[in-house]
């Protein structure tokens, strides 16, 4: 029936390794990530510290295991939230079409006219830095993608007999939705989640390098980077690291979305 | 040039076998088909869905996407020439000019954006070289043959406007455009109303008789062919299974299969109140198997069936059939 | 036929619009929608038992007619009857009485199952939602209902995606047959099937009917696969019923131009290669307001037929034309 691409095993298997690495942070390590130690500042790779130290002398290699907590956390509430609220948003309006639908592409329109970014940056100007309001702006924002797409979706599948079928037995709109369309429609919203996912992470990152992010001794990749562009000429290592497990994350999610792609769009039909 | 140029035959398809690569495997998609056309005449291609009838016609104008289509052997020789061994250039001034092609459905036939008139007109432009102006002047001429009313204002519509059965018979004017010596016409009425399809039929027929033309007319309703060709060859499961005159292969089919879809079918003309199905479902492409495709839905089938092969042999003059037992079929 | 017996199915003057799409503005300043009128006027009964042929070409109205049974579409005008009692009648349980009693099979089988469903779930979920059977014996229902229908046990696990149409064909039919209804309405329910598999499909069709005294709705455009299943037959043009009769009076003794047109364009299985002439398309020509809507495409429309739209003629008790010639 349907296969696992090479690629949804590699992705989950980078994935996994990056997820337990982030879990069993405190056995992997010997250092505390906070712990400052000015005799140890600005140490270059080599034993003791594999990857160098910052400039107020915190193990990078530490740092960044203990900032997959704070990254996948984070990517993981403004992708998942978001997502779930407007798939089911957007399914329900392309289910129900009518004023609801009218009234909600409108609202999603006009969060779209504006760039992503300007419009998280007024939220968080109006709110006043911090992860949870992080959570909350990128939210504001990024349930119209989903609610997009799903509606698309449910305006292709509601099309379909199986639903009308669904309906001439008298199921309930809810069960509809929710057993009959949602499964059918999800696949595109989870693939396109695992980019969003990334794109989530760079932006936290980037709000943190503007101060409007998460507060500054928690480790966090895009903070670190940061951090080490100071120091780029005299110690290059502080944002090597932190960038890889970026860019390592990234790829892991990208493979995932691929494989996901052909697992859950292999609709083809056999027989017949 | 060639010299298999014998008398009449515009059209002569050999042994032509066409493979699909898929995941898994090679599906054959037709299996050793040969037949021919001769000028002017209307040949019926009839079969069910998998059968290989639309796969073959694309073949025979090479518009077989490859991959995952393959041509694994044979040849198609028009007027003497094989077609399969032509350059891409030559063969696309074929495609048009000698050989054109209706498909089944007019709704995506033509591109939304242009006027239709343009889209008639548009093969005499590149293959003819027509100007502008005299190309508007063949079109309205053409949309008024095809019978379009008031074609000169309508020349300038665009495709939205018309109905299905109208956009169908513009296909047409647009086949027809550059005078070509076969159409090949691919479920040309599957897609429209009963009485759109006579019209569309009547056309046909028309156009073939006041211009010579050959025709390959593929459907899956053997009663458009019964009243459109004067052969018919059936095809299942990639091969022709029965070839021959309309009226013998329809009056007495000497194929097991050709009987089924008959019988198969609701008349008009008497009232049964059963029909009398084929049973099963058409074998698996993938996996042949030796002796005769049909064998495990036939109900005249003996051991034999199962191990010898089978191919097109004549029972009456002009009329093939590949059952080991042609006289058992009653 | 017998007049006395009551109607199951009573369709009187009914009219079906659909609204167009209206934008924001038009929905704040509360403009009506302008409607599109699917069908117009259209009167139908079907006894107990009875199977009656609705047909008509694209755009007829036929399906609409059909999903405004299931109340799928809404009524804009008249009503639907079903054991003499209104379709939207507020009486307690009647809507799922009638979601239970009144059922419908679908024309594509390859869009009318749950893709991610198997076949035993989607027919174990009408059986539990419906509380047909007590739950500990749906297991036992669920292979009844594939009997039933012609199906082996071992399809139950299967995925709609590993069947073939005419096995699909079979499930939707199981599905609308689980809930026990008294009324099918089929919408083209063989015509994306080849010959062989369709043929499968209506003598199971006529066997279900036999066994289980189900009235049926057929729609469907093939006239020849109407002329085989009903007993009697309702030609729709346009939204509107132009002619109603036993399957005898429509096919030998058609009243209606429109019904004769249809009944000769049907390809016979014998090969008679007929003399062609071009007709012009004519299917897009709009009648004249007020006249009878057919006239543009009517080989014997007169002037009276452009102005003035014709009456029913009743030409014997079961047969109904509207025509002005119906009748002589």
């Amino acid at each position: 029936m349907r296969r696992w691409s090479p690629s949804l095993w590699i992705g989950i298997g980078l994935l996994a390794v990056i997820v337990l690495a982030g879990l069993f942070a405190p056995w992997l390590t010997p250092y505390d990530p906070l712990r400052q130690d000015y005799g140890a500042a600005l140490r270059p790779p080599g034993p003791g510290h594999w990857f160098g130290t910052d400039s107020l002398g915190r193990d990078i290699f530490t740092r960044s295991l203990y900032a997959i907590r704070t990254d996948l956390v984070i990517g993981f509430w403004t992708t998942y939230v978001p997502m779930v609220v407007g798939v089911l948003l957007g399914a329900y309006a392309g289910l129900v079409r009518g004023w609801f639908d009218t009234v909600l592409m409108r609202v999603i329109d006009t969060a779209l006219a504006f760039p992503f970014l300007v419009l998280i940056i007024v939220i968080l100007a109006i709110l006043g830095p911090g992860t949870q309001n992080i959570y909350i702006a990128v939210f504001l924002v990024g349930w119209t993608m989903y609610a997009r797409l799903a509606r698309a979706e449910m305006l292709v599948e509601g099309g379909k007999d199986y639903i009308l079928a669904a309906r001439t037995l008298g199921y309930p709109t809810s069960r509809i939705l929710l057993r009959h369309a949602l499964p059918n429609i999800i696949g595109s919203s989870i693939v396109f989640s695992m980019s969003d996912f990334v794109l989530n992470i760079l932006l936290v990152s980037g709000l943190s390098f503007l101060g409007l992010g998460v507060p500054a001794p928690t480790p966090e990749w895009g903070a670190m980077v940061a951090e080490g562009k100071d120091f780029m000429q005299q110690a290059w290592w502080i944002s090597t690291l932190p960038g890889l497990m970026i860019v390592v994350t990234g790829v892991a999610l990208a493979l995932l979305g691929d494989g996901l792609t052909h697992r859950l769009g292999d609709r083809h039909v056999t027989g017949g | 040039m060639s010299p298999a140029a014998d008398a009449g035959a515009l059209l002569r398809v050999e042994a032509l076998e066409i493979a699909f690569r898929v995941r898994g495997g090679d599906v054959l998609a037709t299996r050793g088909v040969s037949f021919e056309v001769r000028q002017g005449e209307t040949l019926g291609l009839v079969g069910e869905s998998g059968s290989g009838k639309s796969v073959l016609c694309r073949a025979l104008l090479r518009l077989l996407p490859s991959p995952p289509a393959q041509i694994r052997g044979g040849r198609v020789l028009f007027d003497g020439v094989d077609l399969l061994a032509l350059p891409e250039a030559r063969m696309r001034e074929i495609r048009g000019t000698d050989i054109a092609m209706v498909f089944q459905n007019p709704m995506t036939s033509l591109s939304p954006v242009w006027p239709i008139g343009d889209q008639v007109t548009e093969g005499l432009r590149i293959h003819r070289g027509l100007s502008k102006s005299a190309a508007r002047d063949r079109g309205v001429e053409l949309l008024r043959a095809i019978g379009i009313p008031d074609a000169a204002r309508r020349y300038d519509d665009h495709p939205s406007q018309w109905s299905g059965g109208m956009l169908q018979r513009a296909v047409i004017a647009m086949a027809m455009a550059c005078g070509p010596r076969l159409l090949l016409a691919d479920e040309p009425t599957t897609a429209l109303d009963v009485t759109i399809q006579e019209q569309i039929l009547a056309l046909l027929a028309d156009l073939q008789a006041k211009n010579g033309m050959a025709m390959v007319l593929v459907s899956h309703d053997i009663g458009v062919v019964a009243e459109t060709c004067d052969r018919i060859a059936v095809m299942y499961a990639g091969t022709l299974v029965e070839t021959g005159p309309a009226a013998e292969v329809l009056g007495n089919p000497r194929h097991p299969y050709t009987l089924g879809l008959m019988r198969s079918s609701p008349r008009m003309d008497e009232h049964a109140t059963r029909l009398q199905p084929i049973p099963g479902q058409p074998p698996d492409l993938a996996r042949p198997a030796p002796g005769c495709p049909f064998v495990e839905r036939c109900t005249f089938a003996r051991d034999a069936c199962r191990h010898e092969s089978v191919r097109l042999r004549e029972v009456a003059p002009g009329h093939a059939s590949a059952c080991l037992f042609p006289e058992s079929v009653v | 036929m017998t007049v006395a017996a009551a109607p199951l199915l009573t369709v009187r003057d009914v009219h079906v619009r659909f609204a167009k799409p209206r934008g924001l503005v038009d929905l704040l300043l509360r403009r009506p929608a302008s409607a599109v009128r699917a069908v117009e006027g259209a009167n139908l009964a079907l006894l107990p038992g009875e199977t009656l042929g609705l047909v008509g070409e694209s755009g007829s109205g036929k399906t609409t007619l059909g999903r405004a049974i299931l109340g799928i579409h809404r009524v804009a005008e008249g009503d639907i009857l079903y054991r003499g009692r209104a379709m939207g009648d507020p009486m307690p349980d009647w809507q799922q009485r009638l979601r239970r009693e009144v059922q419908m099979v679908f024309q594509d089988p390859y869009s009318s199952l749950n893709p991610r469903m198997t076949i035993a779930q989607t027919l174990a979920e009408v059986l539990r939602f419906h509380r047909v059977v007590p739950t500990d014996g749906v297991d036992d229902e669920v292979k009844r209902l594939l009997d039933v229908v012609g199906l082996p046990q071992t399809m139950a696990t299967r995925y709609p995606r590993a069947m073939s149409g005419g096995q699909r064909q079979r499930v939707g039919l199981a599905r609308a047959l689980a809930v026990r209804p008294s009324l099918l309405v089929l919408d083209e329910p063989v015509a994306a099937l080849d010959v062989s598999i369709q043929a499968q499909i209506l003598n199971l069709l006529a066997d279900l009917r036999e066994a289980l005294g189900l009235s049926m709705l057929f729609v469907a455009h093939d006239l020849s696969v109407v002329r085989h299943v009903s007993d009697r037959v309702a030609v729709m043009y346009r939204g509107r019923l132009v002619e109603q009769g036993t399957r005898d009076e429509i096919f030998t003794a058609p009243a209606h131009p429109y019904t004769r047109m249809l009944l000769t364009a049907v390809p016979q299985l014998v090969a008679r290669k007929r003399a062609r002439v071009v007709q012009p398309a004519t299917e897009m020509t709009e009648a004249t307001a007020g006249g009878c809507p057919f006239a543009p495409r009517c080989p014997q429309a007169v002037d009276r037929c452009r102005a003035e739209a014709p009456a029913e003629v009743r030409l014997s008790p079961t047969h109904i034309a509207a025509c002005h010639f119906a009748g002589g």
